[in-house]
């Protein structure tokens, strides 16, 4: 593949002002992202070895806060409870991500209309969609209940979000219905780069749908699952808004997701050191998925 | 079935499909649905709205403004909410500005050259979309007390700016890749600077990718709630700390708070469904790279 190298080997005007050029495009970008993100990340190990509250000088206690992290039956269930929260919701947005980009993928009539209507929970504030859902689950007047009870599933008001499981329940629903669009695109996508010939072969061959499904489909979009599966659970790790909406954590901390205990840790505990001990703990385990990913996937090289 | 002939059994197929489609989307659009509904309804009509009196279309009104009685409340009579609302927007508009302008840049050094650090690069923009939001929260929280920019709409854009422009910058990237070198060669041997080639040729061709980074961009900003929750207190406060603190202030009215999430998700909802083919493609373009 020929670029435009205008004679490396000398160092020419042209080849410097291209690099001038180039650095002056990157460097904005570069210095926002690493002054926002990268460095107050390493600022935040720096403040986890500390026992840094409000009010009191603070002190270094090296791993102390760590040692802290795995000691603590409340932190241990926090990480707990993130680790199930990420595989349920993922798993939850690849299946019914996959049926939907199935069924979008088919070129029925109007896919074009659901594709627009399925990019309204994508484009919902997550605090909107947290309402929404803590709003369906009241125990009086939400739909759920209104709903069950008018068909006679249940028999009385159930209040879901004091029941730590529900709650867990609720707040899965809600992040997955937040991420099944996107899940649903991406899946779309790369059901596209399957040749159609393979289906009408195996149509041929009297092969039914659901086995089409099962020994084309399934395979072919396994890699991407896999990559859809790592970026959707480290987008979990994220998760707060419809947490602290829906259940702020409770009940009694069941459902306190790392980013958001971390939150109540530093900001109502106001134990700075211990919250930037498990902000840190989570980059540090979405650090070691990033290595693993960009090896996988990411090697740059172009064809032309 | 087996006895159906198969033109019948594939057109069967094609029907339950279509079928399940328009139920999906049904499923997914009611909560929703409801949401909207329930906001036309008065606070007395909530209320009271609970088996056996369930309804789900608005029935106490009588002339049309009565429906749209909390929109009225929301924008004439509660000061907090037009003031968050105004802070939102000042907050979505220059991130989007700023996001999009620094994407654009990026993304062009990044798809077109190898420099030495380029992969160095990559990585350090793919972790940063992947950083959880409070491990930079809390030490920017005490950074910017420190230098004063505390609850400021300026704090929330900066800090929002770097969030957003990793992802920004990858979909970018895909975008401008798609544009192939020899158009740019060919300007170039014609006499343009990168500069001018840039403008004249890629970014025209890399309009849509463009116009799907910015819609995005303000949708992320619209929708952001930690970080103003950390980095403001009441003067900087956006929408969307307006209604999740309201689920937490003395009077919970329900109409209003359902009120303010549907009136909150208007402006994104239009720009999704204008912008529909645009933010797909960009979602999609993002895909096929992974």
């Amino acid at each position: 593949m020929e670029k435009i190298k205008p004679a490396k080997r000398r160092k020419s005007k042209f080849f410097l002002r291209r690099n001038i050029f180039v650095t002056s495009m990157l460097s904005p970008s570069v210095l926002i992202i690493l002054a926002v993100m990268l460095f107050p990340t390493i600022y935040s190990f720096f403040m986890s070895l500390f026992d840094w509250r409000l009010g009191k000088p603070r002190q270094f206690i090296g791993l102390g806060n760590y040692i802290k992290l795995f000691t603590t039956p409340d932190i241990l269930h926090s990480i707990w409870i993130t680790i199930l929260f990420a595989i349920a919701v993922t798993v939850l947005t690849i299946v019914f991500g996959l049926f939907l980009a199935v069924l979008l993928n088919m070129d029925l009539r109007g896919t074009n209309v659901a594709i627009a209507l399925l990019l309204i929970p994508w484009a919902l504030p997550p605090v909107v969609n947290g309402v929404m859902w803590g709003w369906m689950t009241n125990a009086r007047m939400g739909s759920f209940n209104n709903i069950l009870i008018s068909i006679g599933v249940l028999s009385d008001f159930k209040v879901w979000i004091s029941d730590p499981w529900y709650a867990f329940l609720i707040i899965v629903i809600a992040t997955v219905y937040k991420m099944l669009p996107l899940s649903a695109f991406l899946l779309v996508a790369s059901l596209k780069t399957i040749p159609k010939d393979i289906y009408e072969a195996a149509e041929i061959d009297g092969m039914s749908p659901v086995g089409r499904f099962f020994a084309i489909t399934l395979p072919l979009v396994r890699p991407s699952m896999v990559i859809i599966f790592i970026l959707l659970s480290v987008a979990t790790f994220k998760a707060f808004d419809m947490i602290f909406v829906i259940t702020q954590g409770g009940p009694g901390n069941f459902t306190a997701v790392l980013n958001f205990f971390a939150y109540m840790t530093t900001f109502r505990h106001m134990n700075f050191g211990l919250g930037a001990a498990m902000a840190f703990f989570i980059s540090f385990l979405i650090l070691i998925i990033c290595v693993f990913y960009y090896r996988v996937t990411y090697r740059e090289v172009r064809y032309d | 079935m087996r006895a159906l002939p198969r033109r019948k059994k594939k057109i069967l197929f094609r029907m339950l499909s279509y079928v399940l489609l328009c139920l999906s989307m049904f499923v997914i659009l009611l909560p929703f649905i409801i949401m909207v509904l329930n906001s036309f309804m008065s606070e007395h009509e909530i209320y009271l709205n609970h088996f056996p009196n369930f309804h789900i279309f608005p029935r106490e009104w009588n002339t049309l403004s009565d429906l749209f009685a909390n929109y009225r409340w929301l924008t004439t009579k509660s000061e907090r909410a037009i003031e968050t609302f105004v802070n939102s927007l000042q907050v979505a508009i220059p991130t989007t500005i700023i996001t999009t302008t620094a994407a654009c840049l990026a993304a062009y050094p990044l798809s077109r050259t190898n420099l030495k650090g380029k992969n160095t690069i990559l990585f350090m923009f793919l972790f940063a979309t992947m950083v959880p939001t409070m491990a930079i929260l809390i030490p920017l929280y005490l950074q910017f007390t420190k230098i004063g920019l505390y609850d400021t709409v300026w704090a929330v854009i900066i800090v929002l700016s770097g969030y957003i422009l990793p992802f920004s910058i990858w979909v970018m990237k895909s975008f401008f890749d798609t544009v192939p070198d020899s158009l740019e060669e060919a300007a170039l041997i014609d006499g343009c600077t990168r500069w001018k080639a840039l403008r004249k040729v890629i970014i025209p061709l890399a309009l849509p990718g463009i116009g799907a980074v910015a819609v995005y961009a303000f949708i992320s900003s619209w929708a952001e709630f930690l970080i103003a929750l950390v980095l403001t207190r009441s003067k900087a406060q956006v929408f969307t700390m307006y209604i999740a603190l309201f689920v937490s202030s003395e009077n919970i009215e329900i109409s209003k708070l359902i009120t303010a999430g549907v009136f909150s998700s208007i402006p994104v909802v239009i720009l999704a469904l204008l912008f529909q083919k645009l933010i797909v493609r960009g979602l999609m373009e993002g895909a096929v790279k992974g």
